[in-house]
């Protein structure tokens, strides 16, 4: 029953979770960067640290190593259609604050902030630890942090997508 | 940046919640966790975040194994029984029943599924709490059907 579990009642369990929903975004050079992801977590409250996965070699977890900085834009329940443009990693130039799939502002640290979000973290990447696994992880100090308005955000699992357990 | 708004942001962010799970010397450990994420497909890894210096945190680094089981949305009771130190009996943590998996994992019967997990790194030394980085090396579903209980719906919080 234990170590014998076939793969998908490992996968189902995981798939309980119900992470929230977060749009990553990170500047390099003249370039914004920006793509939906749900693997985050609070993992320190002193200093405030954050955890994101991101998948190895993709362009945003590049991106990320290459900017230092990355922002966490916490999205609204009601706006599946903004996240979903952001399924597919997005990028464009910083001028003019339009480059990517919807408004951004950039801040003084230089981190793109999408405007439609209800809120967000800006963080100071201050490790990369070590993981075996498919995914990257970062570890964020947060160094700043903004709400826009009330609003519920949006959970994972009240969507009509998955990511945990299985690829899709 | 002001401290109430970082806690307000912190607390959007959605967790589910879990009991965590180790044996020691003296016998079994459980305790309320809720940060964590899947971090890898494959293998399939998770990461757990425990508070430094708490007897479960102590507990893993120790064994290197865990269990960490989901609370279903109709089960607050069984979150809010291990948020404090358990008292444990011959065959119960808090007055729920568990049995000890192959590995020497404590598995709590009452949870709606568990996994069984092995750790294979140790991060976040700079904060509070240690990261751990862990193999899901088994588990089951025990109550199939049953959504998990989400942080938001209830009227605890631990981010901020």
């Amino acid at each position: 029953m234990t170590l014998e579990a076939p793969i998908d009642v490992r996968a189902e369990a995981l798939r309980l979770m119900s992470n929230g929903v977060y749009v990553l975004t990170a500047a390099v050079a003249d370039s914004a960067h920006a793509a939906t992801i749900t693997w985050a977590s609070q993992v320190s409250f002193q200093p405030t640290l954050v955890l994101v996965a991101l998948r190895r070699n993709s362009h945003l977890a590049q991106a990320v190593r290459k900017a230092h900085r990355f922002a966490l834009n916490i999205m609204a329940e009601d706006q599946q259609e903004i996240v979903s443009r952001y399924f597919e990693h997005s990028t464009g130039p910083l001028e003019g604050e339009r480059g990517l799939e919807s408004p951004f502002r950039l801040t003084l640290g230089k981190c793109p902030l999408l405007t439609d979000a209800l809120g967000w973290l800006e963080c100071k990447l201050v490790a990369e630890p070590t993981s075996p696994g498919d995914h990257a992880l970062m570890l964020g100090e947060v160094t700043g942090a903004g709400i826009r308005r009330e609003s519920r955000p949006m959970v994972l699992r009240d969507t009509p997508w998955s990511y945990g357990g299985i690829r899709g | 940046m002001d401290s109430d708004t970082l806690k307000a942001i912190l607390r959007l962010f959605n967790y589910g919640l879990f009991i965590a799970s180790c044996s020691a010397d003296e016998g079994p450990r459980a305790a309320t966790v809720s940060w964590v994420s899947q971090v890898s497909f494959e293998p399939k890894q998770i990461a757990v975040a425990l508070r430094k210096g708490t007897s479960i945190c102590e507990g893993v680094q120790k064994c290197g194994r865990f269990g960490l089981h989901v609370v279903g949305e109709n089960q607050p009771e069984l979150a809010r029984a291990f948020f404090k130190v358990s008292q444990v009996g011959p065959a119960d943590i808090a007055g729920f029943r568990y049995w000890i998996s192959p590995t020497g994992v404590p598995i709590l019967g009452a949870a709606i599924a568990w996994m069984e997990c092995e750790v294979v790194e140790q991060a976040g030394h700079s904060g509070d709490h240690v990261l751990f980085i862990a193999t899901v090396i088994g588990g089951d579903i025990q109550v199939p059907g049953i959504r998990a209980l989400a942080l938001h719906d209830t009227v605890w919080h631990y981010g901020g």
